[in-house]
């Protein structure tokens, strides 16, 4: 089976002399390759531990966690997987370019196109003049995208994103977001953990929502094969028996509702509509309001 | 053995202000100690301090600072990258070894001294197998520990392993006194002082009295091997959570 799978994972921390913190209650998860999802919820929800399971960081107490039907602390998935945390620590006293190197000799990049490979990074992040500066005189937003380089060294199938827009300046988000859909249209499976839901909802496919442990609630962002859509119609101007029977659908209050495959579905209801003698003020594609979920007023 | 986990691991130290001043700071020693004629081989027991500050570095501050998440995601063997971390390590130490035994060496010709090559080698591969033995312990304390708290064990086992013995042996010696008791079960089971005595020479080693002895060398690096092979299996198992402080 391909992509990431988890399957009915629980977790709790355990520390001597107190109870155990159970942080994840049988959580399940499915990102395909190509699938770009959004992992949100308040602080304490569990997306940080959720991650590190799937990562190999923390062993799962129950259920399962897979990588293309692999574990995914197996170092052949490793060598297919990406990883950015949310804050970039490496030996300071090294430069850009010298990190980059380091970790695409542990990401095994074959060495004949190492130079080559970190060139094109370093010139891709917007690194190339910085390639020399000692870490430590990186700001936040440089070390951010220099930690999106390393996990990008070897075109990782799968890549785990933890706030990688974190502490960047408008043009890195541009930059970051650029490059989450260039991996996905090269098939990556991309799983974003952030707080940014505005960023959430213009990169993900998916999101889904943990809170408390669990998975409250999953959104299709980005359905290229369903939408629903909500067609207004002017007040006064339509039968809504009439609608019914024309579109086999009934409006609320003046909205009518329906959930369509493609644009000529599109067309199709608003002819049939019209053709009611209904005036159609607004036709709109409904899209989930992240802020909504995330208060939970949605 | 990884060589570019090895190599890493030099370039951190060569790169490390403590490290640069020590290793000066000791060859700087060497040659003074060498031009006033001291015995050979006397420059190595200011070794351990420095061997301490080298061995520190290994695994537990890489987990506390998050470092250890970012080398674990890619596809590298957890023992592997431990065992290529001690090996940088010990090959940083083994490099001052060498310069602080070339200055001693060079000081004495310049000053017209007798150069006492086998006490002087001997001395020089003794303080390199006890640097092997030093950063495996530190790499096994570091294994299930944070931070700095290897030092922390280290120094605080040999303190308490040293004092522990030498209380046990004073009240191995007591015959009166509200003691007594105890020295007599002390004296009737001797072994009891002789396994605390043992477990500190194990961990804490005093320097052989004659140099390349076969015997004290085969101890320390079977003590030193079991280390390693613990702390592999230790930290195999260990979960590695991110942003872990």
């Amino acid at each position: 089976m391909s992509g990431i799978q988890v399957r009915a994972l629980t977790k709790a921390y355990r520390h001597l002399g107190r109870a155990p913190v159970n942080v994840l209650h049988g959580v399940d998860l499915e990102v395909q390759p190509g699938e770009v999802v959004g992992l949100i919820g308040p602080n304490g929800a569990g997306k940080t531990t959720l991650m590190s399971c799937i990562v190999g960081f923390l062993r799962p107490d129950g259920g399962e966690v897979s990588i293309d039907g692999r574990a995914s602390d197996d170092l052949g998935i490793r060598r297919r997987t990406g990883f950015v945390p949310e804050r970039m620590n490496f030996d300071r006293r090294a430069t850009g370019r010298a990190f980059l190197r380091y970790m695409a000799k542990l990401a095994e990049v074959p060495h004949a196109e190492l130079d080559a490979r970190v060139d094109a990074l370093l010139e891709r992040l917007g690194l190339a003049n910085a390639q020399k500066r000692l870490l430590s005189q990186y700001s936040r937003g440089m070390l951010q995208r220099i930690g999106m380089a390393q996990a990008l060294v070897r075109e990782p199938e799968f890549l785990f994103l933890d706030e990688p827009t974190s502490g960047l300046d408008p043009h890195g988000v541009f930059l970051v977001r650029e490059l989450i859909a260039e991996q996905k249209a090269r098939g990556a499976a991309v799983l974003l953990n952030s707080h940014q839901l505005a960023e959430v909802e213009k990169v993900c496919d998916r999101v889904v929502f943990l809170h408390k442990g669990v998975i409250a609630r999953a959104e299709t962002l980005h359905d290229t094969t369903r939408m629903t859509i909500d067609v207004t119609l002017l007040a006064g101007s339509f039968d809504p028996a009439t609608i019914a029977e024309a579109t086999g659908l009934t409006p609320a209050e003046n909205v009518l509702s329906a959930t369509v495959a493609s644009e000529a579905e599109i067309a199709d209801l608003v002819a049939r509509v019209i053709g009611t003698g209904a005036g159609v003020i607004d036709v709109r594609r409904r899209t989930a309001d992240l802020e909504s979920i995330f208060r939970g007023t949605a | 053995m990884s060589a570019t986990v090895i190599l890493e691991t030099l370039r951190r130290h060569f790169a490390h202000i403590a490290y640069v001043a020590a290793g000066l700071l000791i060859v700087i020693i060497a040659a003074t100690m060498a031009a006033v004629d001291a015995p050979a081989g006397s420059t190595f027991q200011v070794f351990s301090l420095f061997m301490i500050i080298a061995g520190c570095q290994i695994i537990g501050p890489e987990f506390s600072s998050g470092t250890l998440q970012l080398i674990l995601s890619k596809p590298i063997h957890r023992s592997r990258y431990l065992l290529s971390r001690v090996a940088g390590v010990v090959l940083a130490l083994w490099i001052a070894i060498a310069l602080a035994y070339t200055a001693d060496v060079a000081a004495r010709a310049i000053g017209g001294h007798d150069i006492a090559w086998r006490v002087g080698g001997g001395a020089a591969v003794s303080i390199a197998a006890e640097a092997v033995l030093l950063v495996s312990l530190m790499a096994l304390f570091g294994a299930f520990t944070r931070s700095y708290m290897n030092v922390a064990l280290y120094l605080g086992g040999q303190i308490l392993l040293s004092m522990v013995a030498g209380v046990l042996q004073m009240m191995q010696r007591m015959e009166r006194g509200a003691f007594s008791a105890f020295g007599a079960f002390l004296r009737a089971h001797p072994g009891v002082v002789n396994t605390i005595r043992t477990i500190d020479q194990n961990l804490y080693p005093d320097a052989p009295r004659i140099p390349f002895d076969r015997n004290w060398l085969l101890l320390v690096f079977s003590n030193a091997a079991i280390a390693l092979l613990l702390a592999c299996v230790i930290f195999r198992r260990r979960e590695v959570p991110y942003g872990a402080d």
